[in-house]
């Protein structure tokens, strides 16, 4: 690796820092025109189409294998049972077979060692007192390109972090889809009201709040000196996100689109949530949905992931007529007893009816023009293919949305059988990577491409 | 990049590793240091014994178990994996590895690896005893947060809940640095919170405090809620308006008491004691227990006082029993008190005279007005009381007594009152209807029945009655008695009329199936009018009610002797009074102040009680009974009020409506000396004394400015926890200076200011600054931060602030004594909810959403709160009361509250409803201790049945802090539904687990730790059989063929392990007190605090934790450890076997 040079700025050294956490390899010229990308896509005059957007909706504990699967193309598509809510979607989705993650399959933890490390592909560090896993794509994306939006990405969930060990692990792993660095999950948000406010809150009027951070910001650049080396990084996680306040305050206050492509949403067309958790899951789950409407809508964000569940999730799904107990430990692991297995089947179906809900409002929103759905990319999935025996060795995973034309839908991509190097999680990654305007050499645990995914039109 | 060394053991990729073992290995590395082991041939070298017999389970490649012995072998020292170091050998002696079906390594070999591990793993405990270690700058976690703001404003202000989330590492604890991330959007939550916290700060003529409503509303309320608190300690009221009940009148008895006893001061024994002493003996002020003597010392009083010191004065002289004297002097005060606050309620005919007038709403004020005397009345009585009788329906037909009272106001034995009372008709009814609108006047004035304005005559059956003289309708002794048509003071008289000396009373005949009747009387002061006569209309013999009172005050107000008399009274409200204040926020009938209309509901009235709605009227508080610095406060929290919102422009706008003055949109300030001298001098009057009292709240609230900044400087050196340094003081001026001048706003800048001294990195973080050099000790007000942080959770209190800044902390029977005192004050509790919370499992139950409330309806939030309070306050009881830590287990009491109790079906009396009360005997009914406590048992079981594995884990994990690896990826389960058993009991399904090999090694020391808690169901009651019949098996099989049986097996099986039981929540304790890892160097503290046993206590160990040099040090800027000097830089296995070859 080459030496860092040392007139690189503050932001570029965080930036190369972080880099080299998400295990990308890259060249020094790219990186130093990173901080005009940003610029550029701002002032750009050809910006009259809508921005591509990316969503991830996440479950846990895998599905039942058997009733995971899908055959043919576009209207005559075959879908399994646990598909059954695509049924109406099936031309727009892209049924993705056999994508897997090195480092998950090589984990000795069955759960916590294959899940936080979904969408980075790194290494889940099994030392109790050190937490650390990768950059997630969406993350890399939200670092990249998230400041063109007031809110460089959202980072959603339903249940709260679980405050325990599992195996004298942090379930901070099982509660983080999203990590912002290797060794930092991004802060996930559990309360709608305060998603909402995030996204509309506009952030003038903030003048007394910057100057606030302004003031500890300094105080604590003085205090850096004085600390040991570790407590000086958990002191740089303060200051960074002081920063990044800072940064979206001063984005706000100057944002002002002058010409071209315009969001079709000025103001919410949702009320805002109440206060606190919703006491109803499937009620949390539609308004967290909406939200990313809202957000993609408002063009107030880019990129979004959602936790349906945590992992080894505690969540009761008496809600859904005839099944009853908790999503881990009474259901996915049922002892096959035919009774449970039905019962996770409406589980994993519950799940699927998320992401329909989600396609059937994307293709409703006029988005000056095409639909929202055309301008977008939605990936549905979960981290374990079978469920009940930890399987990691594929993940069930969904394309939607239309990448402004360069997806194609209404199709299968089989890759199980084509060599472990050509079915790699990380090279959709990268792929879709590409597809948002940040390109990497190397992601994770490869640095291909996957092959057959766009259009070749396109 | 250099390349190592190629080693014998492999080491994994750099990048896979942490940055700690990364930079070690690096270092190591450089070195260019050859670690190996292949050469290694001595024959205590243990290396050929791991590789031939451990690592092809045990290597790089798929380590079974997490346990990578290749890896392990090949680290620099035992500490780095001492946990797992510690497994491997206790496998070892205990044979259980390799196992069975495997080769085995022969004794020789097996004793030489035993040994060898032990001696390393000792010999580095000792060597390094004590090492502070790595401890991590710690962020404030949301309990933590939540305390140390509710500690430094005094509120619970439940800013903590879902404020950053909370992730747990190290021992399992929140407190761990290491996994305690903040992004922007957590740092929002923190400004947000902050700025929250910033908004309950009141800011006005005093210090800053903290109130528990917001803003402007806020600072308005918490003015209010000041003065009230003043009142309310220092004075007294006879009634305060709708609603109002008596208080602090006993102030008066007091008062008369410690006169007496000045009085009588050297004949008691204490010829020197002064009043102020008596009257602080007493719980008077010195200046109440003053006026009270320099009244009594009046030598020219009339009545009442006059009464009131003459009844004083004939108290009797002590006696030769001085106590007895005292009692009965006490109970004659009592007396003189009675009279003195009953007489004004006797005087206005006011409510039930034996509660001081209660329950009427009539405020009660000496008036020209309420004084108010007329020859002439015109009375109106309804029997039954005004709009219709209350409660049982009155008795018709027969006859029905009514009393007239005539009393005087002054006792005059020889004065013969008489009073004439002319044209008397009664109107019989069927039922009175509503009261028409006009009724409320009546009460409104207080004046009874000056009948002409009286136009909401009562309404309903039978308005159209005849009207009959009363001479028509009375018995015919009561005619006689009345002697209609004379006089006895001769003055002349209709037919109809009749005169009384006095008080008299009449039975009416009435008809039958009536009740009701209206009578209707006019009274006349009979020929000698130079006396004052209290008139009152009633049926009951006492002339009282519990409604309006039919009364008025006769007299003629020219005459010399009503003038007499009405400066008596008001002489007497004025020296001793009812009410020794007015309400701040009047009670819509109360009176409001001149120039406005005071009759009740008429728009002024209205706009006055809406608009300018507080009215200061306590001169008597203020002169007679506050002592100079209560007064000040009580000014200052006047002022706050007068300053919370437009109060002198609201009452000028009022005044201008009086005058018809047009202000044109012009406030007070508008009005200096030449402006308010133009206005007409009637409102002048009023403006003059509005516009001064303003200009002494604006000065006062200005001058006060200066020193908030300052309280914000005091705030932050405790919301920091140390002094502050002159730089951050200067800091934090200037943040000041900056934003008032921006914002123009003093308040707004004082708040902000508050705002980011909380989120401020040394409110949120627990910074310890390092040195260069490695190790230093903590300075006192770290140690106290650590200190209030292990035991409390929060910011220390102003003793341990004291005990740092005096230096004591370092001196460790200093350290004990506030580890005992800080456990024993009621914020010990949250050492209860923070560390054993986490430590077993119920943290936060009051939010566990674990259970099925479908099929247990029984668990409500009512059951859960009630559960999670049972376990929180088990081992606050433990804590506090410094209970043997032994007794967490055996306890036979509990804690319980009526809901709990019932729940799991305790036949005994619990009195409280919500709070959990202590219960003995809890044994006879199956509970006590932590294994029983309902939140563990509900916790540890799945949402639709118990779950042995778990509880086993929960056993052999928490308590006996025993590692049991994970289950394997592909290990299968059982039904989430004991009703999906097929017939099977759930022993029976979990009975595979000993059939199968790969289970078995870990099942069959966690099943029959669970197991014994069969009877206990999913919810934590107590149950005899399984919910379809079958019988409960609660017993389990150790390892050891030594059988379990039940609950009480499992205990003693416990107290038979019970060191390591104390050695677990020694190492817990000591990992949340630290915020990290148990290193191997915490071994011989462990070992000590183990060896405490169980009749130690929790403040034992935490004293000893505290005491402890780990507790009392810091590293320096290096976290790691110190790199070895002696062959630092060769692995472990190496180092050891191969000095001759590997250097």
């Amino acid at each position: 690796m080459k030496r860092i040079d040392r007139s690189l700025t503050d932001r570029q050294k965080s930036r190369r820092h972080f880099l080299r956490g998400a295990g990308v390899a890259l060249a020094l010229p790219w990186m130093e025109s990173l901080p005009l990308l940003g610029a550029q896509t701002a002032k750009a005059p050809a910006a009259s189409k809508p921005p591509l957007r990316f969503a991830c909706i996440y479950f846990s504990n895998g599905v039942e294998p058997i009733h995971w699967w899908a055959k043919g193309s576009g209207a005559s598509m075959e879908i399994g049972p646990g598909l059954l809510p695509m049924a109406p979607f099936r031309e727009d989705i892209v049924f993705l077979r056999g994508l897997y993650n090195q480092q998950a399959v090589a984990s000795t933890s069955p759960h916590l060692g294959r899940m936080p490390n979904m969408l980075s592909g790194a290494t889940v560090s099994l030392d109790p007192s050190v937490i650390r896993v990768g950059t997630t794509m969406d993350q890399v994306l939200s670092q990249q390109i998230g400041n063109q939006t007031a809110v460089p990405s959202m980072v959603l969930g339903i249940e709260p972090n679980e405050l325990r060990l599992e195996d004298g692990l942090s379930m901070i792993y099982g509660s983080s889809l999203s990590w912002a660095a290797p060794g930092k999950p991004a802060t996930k948000e559990i309360y709608p009201a305060r998603a909402f406010d995030r996204l509309v809150g506009d952030g003038t009027g903030r003048r007394l709040d910057r100057s606030i951070l302004d003031a500890v910001r300094k105080e604590t650049s003085d205090l850096q000196p004085r600390i040991s080396r570790g407590d000086r990084r958990k002191l740089d996680e303060y200051l960074e996100s002081i920063r990044d306040i800072e940064k979206r305050i001063d984005h706000a206050a100057r944002e002002e689109r002058l010409e071209g492509w315009r969001p079709s949403l000025k103001e919410p067309n949702m009320p805002r949530p109440a206060d606190g958790p919703p006491q109803d899951v499937p009620e949390h789950m539609k308004l967290m949905l909406d939200l990313i409407v809202l957000a993609f809508q408002m063009d107030k964000s880019r990129i979004v992931t959602l936790m349906l569940n945590n992992d080894l999730s505690q969540m009761n799904f008496k809600f859904i007529k005839g099944v009853q107990g908790a999503l881990h430990l009474d259901l996915t692991h049922n002892g096959k007893a035919p009774a449970a297995e039905a019962m996770y089947l409406r589980t994993n179906q519950y799940h699927v009816e998320q992401f329909a809900y989600l396609l059937k409002r994307f293709k409703e929103i006029d988005d000056g023009g095409p639909s929202l759905f055309d301008s977008s990319i939605l990936l549905f999935g979960s981290n374990l293919f079978d469920g009940d025996a930890h399987g990691a060795g594929q993940m069930p995973l969904l394309l939607a949305g239309r990448a402004n034309g360069a997806l194609k839908t209404g199709r299968v991509l089989d890759y199980l059988d084509k060599g472990d190097d050509n079915r790699r999680a990380c090279s959709l990654y990268l792929s879709l990577m590409d597809r948002m305007g940040v390109r990497l050499d190397r992601f994770g645990d490869t640095d291909k491409r996957l092959e057959h995914l766009w259009s070749a039109t396109v | 990049m250099e390349i190592p060394v190629q080693t014998a053991v492999p080491m994994k990729t750099p990048r896979s590793q942490t940055s700690q073992s990364y930079i070690r290995w690096r270092k190591s590395t450089l070195m260019g240091v050859i670690v190996l082991a292949s050469v290694v041939e001595a024959r205590s070298n243990p290396l050929p014994t791991f590789r031939q017999y451990c690592f092809q389970c045990h290597g790089n490649t798929a380590p079974m178990a997490g346990v990578n012995l290749e890896q392990m072998t090949s680290q620099r020292s035992v500490s780095d994996s001492f946990k797992q170091w510690r497994n491997v050998v206790e496998a070892l002696e205990q044979k259980k590895m390799p196992p069975e079906m495997m080769p085995q390594p022969n004794e020789e070999d097996r004793r030489l690896a035993i040994s060898w591990v032990r001696a390393e793993l000792d010999g580095f405990a000792k060597k390094h005893a004590g090492d502070p270690g790595r401890v991590t700058v710690r962020r404030l976690t949301s309990g933590e947060y939540g305390y140390s703001i509710q500690d430094l404003t005094g509120l619970d202000l439940k800013v903590d809940r879902d404020l950053v989330s909370d992730e747990v590492g190290g021992e399992g604890f929140s407190n761990f640095g290491d996994v305690q991330f903040i992004q922007d959007a957590g740092m929002e939550r923190y400004l947000e919170a902050a700025k929250r916290v910033a908004d309950h700060a009141v800011i006005g003529s005093g210090p800053i405090q903290f109130f528990a409503d917001p803003g402007k509303t806020g600072f308005e309320l918490s003015a209010i809620a000041r003065i009230r608190a003043i009142y309310d300690k220092y004075g007294f009221r006879t009634v305060s308006g709708e609603g109002g009940r008596p208080y602090g009148l006993d102030f008066y008895g007091k008062a008369l008491y410690v006169a007496w006893r000045y009085q009588h001061r050297a004949a008691l024994g204490e010829g020197n004691v002064a009043l102020k002493d008596l009257a602080a003996r007493e719980g008077v002020t010195a200046r109440f227990a003053q006026h009270i003597w320099t009244v009594l010392n009046q030598p020219s009083l009339s009545y009442p006082s006059s009464e009131v010191v003459a009844r004083w004065r004939k108290l009797p002289a002590p006696g030769m029993d001085s106590k007895a004297s005292a009692t009965t002097v006490r109970a004659a005060c009592e007396e003189i008190q009675k009279f003195l606050v009953t007489w004004p309620s006797w005087l206005f005919a006011r409510g039930d005279l034996a509660a001081g007038g209660a329950g009427d709403e009539r405020p009660l004020e000496f008036s020209d007005a309420s004084l108010k005397v007329e020859t002439k009345h015109r009375f109106v009585f309804y029997r039954g009381g005004r709009g219709g009788p209350r409660g049982a329906a009155l008795p018709t037909g027969g006859t029905a007594r009514v009393y007239v009272h005539a009393a005087l106001v002054n006792p005059n034995p020889k004065f013969k009152p008489v009073i004439l009372w002319r044209d008397p008709t009664i109107q019989f009814r069927k039922s009175f209807g509503r009261p028409g609108q006009a009724t409320p006047t009546l009460a409104a004035t207080g004046q009874a029945a000056d009948t002409p304005q009286l136009e909401g005559r009562p309404s309903g059956g039978g308005e159209n009655q005849p009207r009959l003289p009363l001479r028509a309708v009375v018995t015919e002794e009561s005619a006689k008695k009345l002697a209609f048509g004379k006089s006895p003071d001769g003055s002349v008289m209709g037919p109809e009329d009749f005169a009384s000396e006095g008080s008299t009373s009449f039975e009416v005949k009435l008809p039958d199936g009536v009740s009701l009747f209206e009578l209707q009387l006019d009274t006349e002061v009979g020929r000698d009018r130079d006396q004052v006569f209290r008139i009152t209309i009633s049926d009951r013999e006492d002339g009282g009610t519990r409604r309006v009172p039919v009364w008025g005050l006769a007299g003629d107000p020219q005459s010399t002797g009503y003038k007499t008399w009405k400066a008596a009274v008001l002489e007497f409200a004025r020296i001793l009074p009812p009410n020794s204040h007015g309400e701040p926020t009047p009670a819509d009938k109360d009176p409001i102040p001149e120039p406005f209309d005071n009759t009740y509901n008429v728009p002024e009235h209205d706009d006055f009680v809406v608009k300018v709605k507080y009215i200061r009227d306590d001169r008597f508080v203020v002169e007679h009974i506050l002592d100079d610095a209560t007064r000040a406060k009580l000014d200052r929290a006047w002022n706050d009020l007068y300053a919370s919102f437009e109060y002198h422009d609201a009452y000028l706008r009022l005044l201008a409506n009086k005058f018809k003055l047009d202000l044109k949109g012009k406030g007070i300030a508008h009005f200096d000396d030449a402006r308010i001298e133009a206005l007409p001098g009637a409102m002048r009057k009023y403006v003059m004394p509005l516009r001064s009292e303003y200009e002494r709240v604006t000065a006062v609230q200005a001058a006060a400015r200066g020193h908030h900044v300052e309280d914000c400087v005091r705030f932050a050196s405790q919301a920091w926890r140390r002094p502050l340094t002159e730089r951050e003081k200067l800091s934090l001026r200037s943040f000041y200076t900056s934003t008032v001048s921006s914002e123009l706003d003093h308040r707004k800048a004082i708040r902000a200011l508050l705002a980011r001294i909380l989120v401020a990195p040394a409110f949120l973080y627990r910074v310890e600054p390092a040195q260069l050099s490695a190790i230093r000790p903590l300075s006192g007000w770290e140690l106290a931060g650590r200190l209030s942080y292990f035991l409390w959770s929060s910011i220390p209190d102003e003793e341990l602030r004291r005990a740092a800044g005096a230096g004591e902390l370092s001196s460790p029977r200093q350290l004990q004594r506030q580890v005992k005192r800080m456990l024993a004050d009621p914020k010990a509790r949250r050492l209860s909810t923070e560390f054993f919370g986490q430590w077993l499992g119920f943290y936060r139950f009051d939010q566990y959403r674990g259970v099925d409330t479908g099929r247990y309806p029984e668990f409500t939030d009512e059951v859960k709160a009630a559960m999670y309070d049972e376990a929180v306050s088990f081992f606050e009881h433990v804590i506090r009361k410094d209970r043997p830590i032994r007794e967490m287990l055996d306890a036979d009491y509990i804690f319980l509250n009526q809901a709990l109790a019932k729940h799991y079906g305790v036949q005994k009396e619990i009195a409280s409803k919500d709070q959990v009360e202590l219960v003995d005997g809890a044994n006879a009914f199956h509970r006590g201790g932590l294994l029983r406590l309902g939140a563990v048992l509900t916790a540890t079981s799945a949402p639709l049945r118990t779950s042995p594995v778990k509880r086993g884990d929960w056993v052999l994990r928490r308590v006996l802090g025993t590692a049991i690896p994970p289950p394997p990826a592909d290990a299968g389960s059982i039904p989430a539904d004991e009703k999906l058993f097929g017939g099977l009991t759930l022993r029976e399904k979990l009975a595979a687990h000993q059939r199968n090999a790969t289970c078995a090694g870990c099942h069959s020391r966690i099943d029959p730790l669970g197991f014994p808690l069969e009877k206990y169901d999913a919810i934590g009651r107590s149950r005899d059989q399984y919910p379809d019949g079958k019988p409960i098996d609660d017993s389990g099989v150790l390892a050891n063929q030594k059988r379990l049986s039940g609950v009480e097996g499992l205990l003693d099986y416990l107290k038979g392990e019970e060191k390591q039981v104390v050695r677990t929540l020694a190492q817990k304790l000591l990992g949340y007190a630290l915020g990290r890892t148990i290193l191997l160097s915490d071994q011989p503290l462990i070992d000590r605090l183990a060896d405490a046993g169980g009749d130690a206590s929790v403040s034992k160990l935490a004293a000893e934790i505290a005491a402890s040099a780990q507790f009392r040090n810091r590293r320096g800027l290096e976290d790691s450890p110190p790199v070895e000097t002696r062959k630092s830089t060769t692995s472990l296995v190496a180092r050891k076997f191969n000095t001759a070859g590997g250097e």
